[in-house]
């Protein structure tokens, strides 16, 4: 079932009038309708979950919303989408503009936000144009401006595009940002629910989670939280890239299997010239990497859906996370030492240089693992990167200390071999790779 | 019940809000865990992480690590400071900082007071596992600027500096750069120190726990055989300092952290402008007249000499013929003998002090409507406001702690208020700037009263129950014509709305002023209005409210407390009342004149027309910073005995008749009193250079000279006795002032007072009293032939004459007095910047150097005194406040023509 792109594949579905023609807006008015508390209440229903990563209730952040006496409220919509291999908010708000501003509609009125920000990755500078043009269609239309469709509700939004830094998609740092300042993320508490933009209470949500709002006015709460498995209710969308046949946006329900997502022709279509499938990071490029072998199946021998619990099950020692949906997908032909320190690297230039873990443990372990990949490593590098990864992880402000952990951790963890033998075998390691785990699952039991 | 939290399984009682930091450093000292990032003045930060705590729901419950300086405290959780696992990661993270820090200890200047280097001791490094990778070691130092100096391959990225910068002085001059391992500090936009913004305080450097930001007196890092707290001598902020003395010499200074005053923060003239102390300029030998030329002599002679010409004088013309100006400058101690010399020894009441040039007015003003000449409350109430209302005063420059406070509130964002004819730094940030034509701010108050009044904004209760003559005031405000007025002011009357209302409607306002209110005509009656505009508003009387003069030198309040004025004697007692004239016959055990002295303008009257004789000066120079420099210097030549005691040879020095080398606030004991009416002990950090005395030492031994005995100068009992006849210093005692004094009235158990007239005013009912505005006479006299009013200002480097700060590096920063001129002032007149300007009054002429800015409006202009090179009183007038006779500084009628600099240096008199 599609809530989300049903409609992505319409021409001209990007404008306004074939927008409301194929339904648009229509959630707009009956929400309207509605009390702001009720809309909430829709939303809490919903079970709907937070779509940029972390995958908090999102009805339960908007209740968490102080709401003092003449102080102005804030929505703010999170579209920085900079995690490597996450890029479905891309595509939501290049088809779908107009479903972004109409539940950007919808959640300002439910929060009281009278001026709602979209904090959009600098990079995505022709989606800018794509949602200028819709708010002014929506403005146009009255749906956005004054006194929005006489119920005296007053809402603008406001495109602001960041200016290329992977960190200001934390949500602290998002606001610094938006107030003109330096990307640095804030302490918590306060947390943006009291004291976000300009110290007013504040929501920060990411795109798709806001896109969902409409679906979700649509069927009504109850019916969107039958949707999906458990507390991952609802459609999810998946931007899978990497060793696959067919790499895009998907929107899938989230009972579907990992072995379904990567090997069905309706998904990903399998991996390209049959080669075998070596480890997946299915959730963006912070969540851990998983090894064929517990991909398709936990280490208790459960089929692994791809909803939130499934995809953490087991924990770290076993399991990853959902995350924002980015589906990495490695073959038998991938390095994983090489993997990581790519990523390494990417963490290392994005680091904010705030907390002293991050700022000097992101650089330390790119280095140490430059070190390794070029046949200069020892084996106690290996575990030197262990230690840095377990300093850095929970002890800094923000969650890219982790984020930047996390992966390295993972890749040791599984891995720990393929690192060894490039210690041990350096210039081997420079002309070919260490190849398959002995334990990854070489073959689909999926029948194509 | 009080919620408990567990350390290491033991309860402690937590305080409402409070950090898990805040905790354990209450609990087990400052140094319960080791931090890198926190510091005691700057707001929770949490980046370095080396405060790491583990935190557990249970007891040995599955535990957390939070940073323990910014996550608050959960009650009933269990905390392990120094866990095995905690410890480990505090050494990992500790290790991987000194990855990118010079391993050249034995060589860095902070050796042995540096932060890191005991943080790393303390967890244990012993070895950095790391190989040697990129670090930042090349980055060169910015030496540059006359006191900041940063050697940033030392940093460590903690911010403090970059947040001391921010939120302790408001300059953001620094910032970071870059990000992850390249994040840098810059310094505006990436110049050197001395190019940038940076307004010299210090912050940054002291805040710095390596030494990757310093200052040329390497003031973290002194070695030093004491530090002697005492209080800044400049302006009436009364910074503590902490001195570092090594072999009786001054190495450096910094701010303790729990100075009540100035929390770790002071400017560039109490932390750096120190060096004049010991400067080779200093008089060191006292100096008597012989013809054109100063003889040295010694003290035996230069007593007997003064003595003999007193007494003469004395004799033949009688005590009246003789008077003294006190130092508002010196401590309290010194002011009370002084007086105690004039009244009790030579029988007369001229004696007055240089509150008489700047806050006469206030105390005046104060007095007629509260009963009290002092601030109502403390700047620490700047917590408790909602609303600040800033008139003729540019804090930032002149009270630059109390000014960083006031640009952190008006950055805020909350309602600020500025009245000043000059766009200061504060009326930049302020919600309303009120930028009217010098000498009519007792119109534009007018206008905010009449505005209070019509928009129904009145404190009715507050008038009903604590103040009289409202309604007689109330017919004579609603009277105003706010046409003429707008005219008048030149400032919109709808601003003036706006601003009234937001200091009538917002819950407690606080008002500061400055000298742009006392230095005026109308001083006075501005003072009076700004007092009926806290009356009116039932801003009285509790925290966060009340109107607070800004007092200019650090112990001009005290001056005043200590009786060196004409009119009241110690503890403000009029000297004609007959009660307190004979408590004061009784206590000095003398006769004493019933009727009022000379203020200090008519001294300067009395002796052009042989009423005065003699007059002793101490630390002040009249001929550089009194208006009308011709008349003051014909005066004072003509005196038959002028005493100057000084620290340099001042322009006033050099016309006296002796000159006796007295001794600077590093050099003796004593107290201040702040503007927040905070009396706080003035320790000696050094002894006297040789060959001179206090100015106290000097008063005691006149007196002893001239029949009155004393024990040998110590300020103890002089405070005693001070204590004894000033009421308000009922229980004050030396040794009972502490670390961080106290505010007076201290009871005789000796408490204190943050704010004055919590339950009544001190003459009982509040008094209104309204005046209408008037005409500068200056303006009426002069203002046709001279079109521009030129209004004269301070900066942030220099005080007032000078003598102290341009014998410092300060002089390097700012080097000259400059004319500030509109620039399309400055077209008119075809004047470039730089270019030299002849300025013209009714009483004579002075070239100052241009400088086109948008800080002044047209037709006005302003400068300073700082340069005896400029001499800008030479134009200033001789009108002076109605009541209080304080000079009128800010109004004078001036032409301009740009000049090719001919009359630089007009000869003095």
């Amino acid at each position: 079932m599609k809530l989300l792109l049903e409609n992505a594949h319409i021409e001209g579905i990007r404008y306004y009038e074939i927008y409301r023609k194929h339904g648009g807006y229509r959630a707009a008015e009956k929400a309207l309708k509605m009390a702001p508390d009720e809309i909430v209440e829709e939303v809490k229903k919903s079970g709907l979950r937070g779509r940029g990563g972390a995958g908090f209730p999102a009805g339960m952040k908007w209740s968490f919303l102080a709401k003092p006496e003449g102080v102005p409220r804030h929505l703010v919509c999170n579209a920085d989408e900079s995690e490597p291999g996450t890029f479905k908010d891309r595509y939501l708000m290049e088809f779908l503009p107009h479903l972004l501003i109409e539940g950007l509609l919808i959640s300002s009125f439910a929060l009281g936000s009278n001026l709602t920000f979209i904090y959009i990755r600098g990079e995505y500078a022709w989606i800018v144009d794509v949602l200028e043009q819709a708010i002014a269609e929506a403005k146009t239309n009255g749906w956005l401006g004054k006194n929005i469709q006489g119920t005296g509700f007053d809402c603008e939004i406001h495109v602001q595009r960041g200016a290329g830094a992977y960190i200001c998609g934390e949500e602290t740092a998002l606001l610094e940002s938006l107030e003109g300042k330096r990307g640095n993320p804030r302490i918590k508490p306060p947390f943006p629910a009291v004291q976000g933009l300009w110290l007013r209470p504040t929501v920060v949500n990411n795109v798709e989670t806001l896109a969902a709002v409409v679906p979700i006015m649509n069927i009504g709460g109850e019916a969107y939280s039958k949707i999906g498995v458990g507390r991952s209710t609802g459609t999810k969308l998946i931007s899978a890239c990497g060793n696959i046949n067919k790499p895009g946006v998907y929107e899938i329900e989230m009972n579907l299997s990992v072995e379904e997502f990567i090997y069905s022709d309706e998904y990903c279509s399998g991996i390209p010239k049959g080669k075998k499938l070596k480890a997946c990071i299915p959730g963006g490029s912070s969540v851990p990497i998983v090894p064929a072998n517990l991909l398709f199946k936990t280490a208790k021998g459960e089929t692994r859906y791809m909803n939130y619990e499934s995809l953490s099950d087991g924990g770290f020692a076993t399991g990853t996370m959902m995350g924002s949906g980015g589906f990495i997908v490695l073959d038998e032909d991938q390095c994983v030492v090489r993997h990581t320190m790519t990523l390494a690297r990417f963490y290392n230039h994005e680091s904010c240089g705030q907390c002293s873990p991050c700022r000097e443990g992101t650089g330390w372990m790119y280095k140490i693992l430059k070190n390794i990949e070029y046949g200069k490593g020892k084996m106690s590098d290996i575990d030197l990167l262990w230690d840095i990864q377990g300093k850095i992880e929970g002890n800094t402000i923000c969650p890219l200390g982790d984020a930047a952990a996390w992966p390295v951790a993972a890749a040791i963890r599984h891995f720990r071999d393929e690192f060894e033998w490039h210690v041990t075998h350096p210039e081997e390691a420079q002309t070919r790779n260490y190849g398959l785990a002995h334990y990854a699952e070489p073959l689909s039991t999926v029948t194509v | 019940m009080k919620s408990t939290a567990y350390v290491d399984g033991i309860p402690y009682v937590l305080n409402e809000g409070e950090t898990i930091l805040s905790l354990l450093k209450r609990n087990f000292g400052k140094d319960a865990v080791p931090t890198l990032c926190d510091a005691p003045n700057l707001k929770p930060f949490g980046s370095c992480r080396v405060c790491s705590v583990d935190v557990a729901l249970t007891e040995n419950g599955p535990v957390k690590t939070v940073a323990s300086c910014h996550t608050p405290i959960t009650p009933g959780t269990y905390i392990y400071p120094n866990s095995d696992r905690v410890q480990k990661l505090r050494k990992n993270i500790v290790e991987l900082v000194l990855t990118d820090h010079p391993l050249d200890c034995l060589t860095c200047e902070v050796n042995g007071n540096c932060e890191l280097q005991d943080v790393a001791a303390r967890v244990g490094i012993r070895n950095v596992r790391y190989p040697a990778g990129k670090n930042h070691g090349q980055v060169e130092k910015d030496l540059s600027h006359p006191y900041m100096t940063t050697d940033f391959s030392k940093c460590i990225n903690c911010f403090r500096c970059v947040r001391a910068c921010d939120e302790v002085q408001g300059q953001f001059v620094l910032s970071m750069a870059g990000r992850g391992f390249d994040a840098h500090i810059i310094k505006g936009n990436d110049v050197s120190f001395n190019d940038s913004d940076c307004v010299s305080c210090g912050a940054c450097s002291q805040a710095c726990p390596v030494a990757a930001i310093s200052d040329v007196y390497e003031s973290k890092s002194t070695a030093f055989d004491e530090k002697v707290r005492t209080v800044c001598t400049y302006c009436g902020v009364g910074c503590n300092l902490d001195v570092a003395v090594s072999t009786g010499t001054i190495k450096s200074i910094q701010a303790p952290y729990d100075a009540d005053v100035n929390q770790g923060h002071t400017c560039l003239k109490g932390r750096f402008a120190f060096k004049f102390y010991n400067h080779k300029d200093r008089l060191r030998k006292p100096l008597i007249r012989k013809g054109e030329e100063f003889v040295e002599a010694t003290w035996e002679e230069a007593y007997d000499f003064i003595a003999e010409k007193l007494t003469k004088i004395k004799s033949e013309n009688g005590p009246d013929f003789i008077a003294a100006v006190s130092s508002a400058r010196g401590t309290n101690e010194e002011n009370y003998l002084v007086q105690k010399f004039m009244r009790a020894v030579i029988g007369t009441n001229n004696v007055d002090s240089c509150a008489r040039v700047c806050h006469s007015p206030t105390a005046l003003g104060m007095q007629k409507t509260f009963g009290t000449g002092a601030a109502t409350n403390s700047v620490v109430d700047l917590k408790y406001t909602n609303c600040i209302m800033v008139i003729g005063a540019n804090p930032t420059s002149g009270h630059p702690v109390t000014g960083a406070k006031l640009k952190q509130f008006a950055i805020s964002g909350k309602p600020s208020i500025v009245i000043d004819p000059r766009k200061t730094e504060l009326a930049r940030y302020a919600t309303y700037h009120l930028q009217l034509r010098p000498g009519t701010n007792v119109a534009l108050l007018n206008m905010m009263l009449y505005y209070i009044i019509s928009e129904g904004l009145e404190a009715k209760d507050f008038i009903k129950s604590r103040t009289e003559g409202y309604e007689d005031f109330k017919q004579q405000i609603l009277q105003q014509n706010i046409d003429e007025l707008e005219r008048i002011t030149d400032v919109d009357r709808n601003l003036v709305r706006k601003a009234a209302i937001a200091y009538a409607s917002a819950n407690n306002a606080m008002s500061f002023h400055g000298l742009g209110v006392t230095e005026h005509s109308q001083g006075t009656h501005t003072v009076m209005l700004i007092a009926d505009l806290a009356m009116i508003t039932g801003n009285i009387g509790r925290r966060g409210v009340g109107v607070n003069p800004l007092r200019g030198q650090n112990n001009v309040q005290g001056a005043a407390d200590m009786g060196c004025q004409p009119h009241q004697g110690a503890g403000y007692l009029d000297v004609t009342n007959p009660q307190y004239h004979s408590k004061y016959e009784l206590f000095y055990n003398a006769k004493l004149p019933n009727y009022v002295g000379y203020k200090i303008p008519q001294m300067y009257d009395a002796a052009l027309s042989g009423k005065l004789k003699a007059m002793w000066v101490i630390g002040e120079d009249m001929a550089q910073t009194d208006p009308n420099t011709h008349h003051v210097v014909k005066a004072l030549k003509s005196l038959e005995l002028f005493v100057v005691q000084e620290l340099f040879m001042t322009e006033t020095a050099k016309l006296a008749h002796v000159v006796l080398p007295a001794c600077s606030f590093l050099e003796k004991d004593g107290t201040f009193t702040n503007g927040e009416r905070r009396i706080q002990r003035v320790n000696k950090v050094v002894e006297p250079l040789e060959g001179t005395k206090s100015d106290g030492q000097i008063m005691v031994e006149i007196m002893k000279r001239m029949g009155l005995l004393h024990l040998e100068y110590h300020p103890s009992w002089v405070l005693d006795e001070v204590a004894k006849i000033v009421p308000f210093f009922e229980g004050v005692t030396w040794e009972g002032l502490g670390k961080n004094g106290k505010q007076w009235p201290v009871d005789k158990n000796g408490k204190g007072a943050e704010i004055l007239h919590i339950n009544e005013f001190k003459h009982g009912k509040g008094k209104f009293i309204h005046n209408n505005w008037k005409e500068s006479e200056e303006l009426v006299q002069n203002g046709k032939e001279f079109p521009y009013i030129i209004t004269t200002n301070r900066t942030l480097e220099h005080y007032n004459c000078g003598a102290m700060t341009r014998r410092t590096p300060n002089v390097d920063i700012i080097t000259e007095d400059v004319l500030l001129i509109h620039p399309d002032d400055a077209a008119k007149h075809l004047i470039n910047n730089g270019d030299m300007v002849c300025v013209t009054s009714a009483r004579g002429k002075v070239d100052v150097k241009a400088q086109i800015s948008d800080e002044v409006k047209q037709g006005v202009l302003s400068s300073t005194f700082h340069f005896p090179e400029i001499m800008l009183n030479n134009i200033t007038s001789s009108f002076s406040d109605s009541e209080a006779l304080c000079p009128e500084y800010k109004v004078v009628a001036v032409n301009i023509r740009k000049s090719k600099g001919q009359y630089k240096n007009a000869v003095v008199g």
